[in-house]
């Protein structure tokens, strides 16, 4: 009896023992092989380890191994000055599981987003240290960079001191939003392209009334769209909902401007008309959307300014469909171009626990990465993965390359990646449709950059107190908005943006404004 | 024996909690969970200001509410209706394809939801047209309808799994019982009123006190799936409210104190629910 007793006290001593071990374990920082691998590593002394986080977008596969074992990983090792360690993150939802590897101090050295307002709280957070000095003491590729590009220097500073590195994003990436329009269904009712909002409203109306799919019943949508048709509709009277404007000298929030107004009566127009989806609203993931469009149901979609399976699966469904980019229609405002990105591609951000030596083989990573490292990441190996016609590299194999090299594109954090449009068709496969999709994408990227956004400072304030309010104003207005748009006459868009602005007053509007207004005379010479 | 589970829910359960102070601090990451300033109660205070809090909880408590009410006797009703039911096959049947819903995600599910309500392809509204004659209503943009969607969505996923533990219950009456009443004379009716009922009362009760603890949260799975720009004044509740303020913004410290308001709510409602079916002479949760 006594006997069974200890023997259970052991037991159950170990397997506390066991949690206890577990337990700190998970609590240390779990950097995987940060200790040198004592005897593997001895020729490659002077190669420092660097960890770096990597977009988990779970396009590696199983063949070509993992995110952070790939042939793409070893050759960077084999090449870089620096050993990298690559941290997956999954793309759905990057910041939280920064986040997450952050306060639990295994966060990677290298800490890189999309998103500018998210390096900011991580500047604000201290989860990161700014960077001037390691750039002017060990950088030569990158600093020379930053001197012939001047245009990234304000996205890249945070309170007076730079905090990331970026590279300039290329055209292809610069160009962002986009509309098509049905040629075929333009030449068949005798119309032109429209170039103003009363000649699209027109244009539109032929369409829902002139039967031009030809199956003998005004059914069709004539103008559809995915998630970024809002903003487009906004971006033709200079707004954006989410955009500060630079009106006589003084900061304010597009969602609350006359000019918003007048987008707001054109979406209500498209609606009460039947020119748009009388179900966008619950239309959320644009499904619906996307199916009168590849369906051929509808003539006008607000999208992007290149089409992937939108185009293809439209050819498939109405062979002879003929697509053409439409360039932005003009306002009483004018003509604005559509969203377009900002210069500065991903930003790369150094953990604040980063020690100097680290910091030190890090820049000079970044520095090859930046001249030599980025091209066979984006291209892959000559002769094996393209062949240069000129000085396009043209892909040997579609489906080689998507395997093979596809995924390995952002492991070139910094790169100089920037095709001209007319290497779309060199580039792309030689069937009829795939030339078709990329004399497409090639129209669509010169149509995309032929106007200028209007964005008048270069990032949005990063004030807490900004993005609290924003945070709250957004589904009271969204709701407002919906009102306006669907409730028929229950609410004209002047009521609806009274009302919007009283909201924004009561939620401290006001005293938001003097805050942005006060950043905004002290950043000034940044936000250019 | 105990000592490793009890160790286990001092470790990984309890110990945490202590995470909980971050909500009388300013958590800062560089500053760590212990380093950073206390604030004291001012992230309460911002809660309790905030116009939008009190929109959020209204709705949250509401749309639980209505789960409560329509959704819990459900999984009664339905334990009750498959009990009678005497053909085993029948029965089998039956219990899968209500277990069904269950298993699929609110994201399929949605996408049915909206698809069945659509005013102009849904087949409710079709059905609404040509026996009734009434004009197609948009349910999902409509504040008034989507309470009712979400409640019906939500006992349509889980009231048949909700059953699995009422059949339990009924599995266990002893069967001598019912053949007494049988003899008796006792109708079906009086059957289930006076032995499968008083049978399960137990388990009603504690399931009742557990569901309590929940009044304060809402799925945010199923609520981002269903809400849509026309219902916020409705559909906003602490999850989604949480996840723009907090987790978007990185406010630890403010959605903490929400976080621990919300618990504090849950376990007083707990407690209170667990008195009163004292009172009514059910054993509670102790």
């Amino acid at each position: 009896m006594r006997k069974k007793k200890i023997g259970t006290t052991v037991i159950a001593i170990s397997l506390l023992l066991a949690l206890l071990a577990g337990c700190t374990g998970s609590s240390e920082p779990a950097e995987p092989a940060s200790t040198p691998k004592a005897g593997e590593d001895t020729a490659a002394e002077a190669k420092k380890e660097i960890s770096v986080s990597i977009l988990d977008r779970g396009e590696v596969a199983a063949e070509e191994g993992s995110y952070e074992n790939n042939r793409w990983t070893r050759w960077i090792n084999d090449n870089a000055p620096a050993k990298v360690n690559w941290i997956p993150v999954p793309r759905t939802q990057v910041q939280q599981k920064l986040n997450t590897l952050i306060a639990s101090g295994s966060a990677p050295d290298l800490i890189w987003e999309y998103d500018r307002s998210y390096i900011s709280q991580l500047a604000a957070q201290g989860a990161i240290q700014p960077v001037d000095g390691y750039i002017e003491k060990y950088s030569t590729t990158y600093k020379a960079y930053l001197e012939k590009h001047p245009e990234l220097k304000p996205f890249l500073t945070i309170n007076g001191k730079m905090y990331a590195l970026a590279s300039a994003r290329g055209q292809e990436t610069v160009a962002n939003h986009g509309i098509m329009i049905r040629q075929d269904w333009l030449d068949k009712l005798g119309l032109k392209a429209p170039t103003t909002v009363e000649e699209l409203l027109d244009v539109a109306r032929k369409f829902k009334e002139g039967d031009p799919d030809g199956n003998g019943s005004a059914d069709t949508v004539p103008i559809t769209f995915n998630y970024n048709g809002v903003q487009i509709l906004r971006a033709f009277f200079f707004n954006n909902e989410n955009q500060w404007y630079l009106e006589d000298g003084r900061l304010s929030f597009g969602r609350i401007l006359d000019r918003y107004t007048d987008s707001l009566a054109l979406q209500k127009q498209l609606f009460d008309e039947g020119l748009i989806d009388k179900e966008y609203i619950t239309d959320t993931n644009f499904q619906r959307s996307l199916q009168l469009w590849t369906t051929g149901k509808s003539g006008i979609y607000l999208g992007s300014w290149t089409m992937g399976a939108e185009f293809v699966d439209l050819k498939k469904n109405v062979p002879d469909a003929k697509v053409v980019p439409l360039e932005p229609v003009a306002s009483s405002y004018g003509r604005n171009g559509l969203y377009q990105e900002v210069p500065a591609n991903m930003y790369i951000a150094f953990n604040a626990s980063m020690k100097e030596d680290k910091a030190k083989a890090a820049i000079q990573f970044l520095d090859w990465m930046l001249e030599a490292g980025w091209e066979p990441l984006r291209i892959g190996e000559p002769d094996v993965h393209y062949k240069l016609v000129g000085e396009v590299p043209q892909k040997t194999d579609a489906d080689l390359f998507r395997k093979e090299v596809f995924y390995a594109r952002e492991y070139a954090i910094l790169n100089e990646w920037d095709p001209k449009p007319e290497w779309f068709s060199l580039m792309a496969a030689q069937d009829p449709i795939s030339q078709e999709q990329a004399k497409l994408k090639a129209d669509g990227l010169v149509t995309a950059m032929k106007n200028n956004y209007r964005r008048d400072i270069a990032y949005n304030p990063d004030l807490p107190e900004v993005s609290q309010l924003i945070a709250t104003f957004a589904p009271i207005a969204q709701q407002i908005e919906a009102k306006i748009v669907t409730g028929g006459g229950a609410l004209s868009p002047q009521e609806g943006m009274a009302d919007m602005r009283k909201e924004w007053k009561r939620l401290g509007g006001e005293n938001v404004e003097m805050l942005v207004q006060e950043w905004y005379e002290s950043n000034k010479q940044n936000l250019k | 024996m105990l000592l490793p589970i009890i160790l286990f829910y001092v470790l990984f359960k309890y110990a945490p909690m202590a995470g909980e102070v971050i909500a009388f601090k300013n958590y800062r990451f560089a500053d760590g969970i212990w380093g950073s300033d206390w604030v004291g109660l001012r992230h309460f205070h911002m809660l309790f200001e905030s116009v939008d809090f009190w929109r959020v909880l209204r709705n949250t408590l509401l749309l639980n509410v209505y789960s409560l009410v329509f959704g819990f006797p459900v999984p009664i009703l339905l334990a009750l209706l498959l009990n009678e039911v005497r053909k085993e096959w029948y029965k089998r049947t039956v219990q899968n394809l209500l277990y069904l819903p269950h298993f699929i995600s609110w994201v399929v599910l949605g996408g049915i939801v909206i698809a069945v309500l659509s005013p102009s392809t849904g087949v409710v509204n079709l059905i609404l047209k040509q026996a009734f004659g009434i004009e197609p209503i948009y349910f999902m943009a409509d504040s008034a309808w989507w309470p009712v969607v979400y409640t019906l969505s939500g006992i349509w996923r889980e009231a048949g799994w909700g059953t699995i533990l009422y059949l339990a219950a009924m599995a266990s009456i002893d069967p001598l019982l019912y053949e007494a009443a049988k003899i008796d004379g006792a109708s079906k009716w009086r059957q289930i009123w006076h032995i499968t009922l008083p049978g399960i009362r137990s388990t009603i009760a504690i399931l009742l006190i557990l569901r309590m603890g929940h009044m304060m949260d809402v799925g945010l799975e199923q609520t981002l799936v269903l809400q849509n720009q026309s219902v916020l004044d409705v559909a906003d509740v602490i999850s989604t409210y949480v996840y723009r303020v907090g987790l978007q913004n990185m406010n630890y410290s403010y959605t903490t104190a929400l976080g621990l308001f919300q618990s504090l709510i849950g376990f007083l409602l707990v407690v209170s629910v667990n008195q009163l079916i004292r009172r009514f002479g059910e054993r509670g949760l102790w």
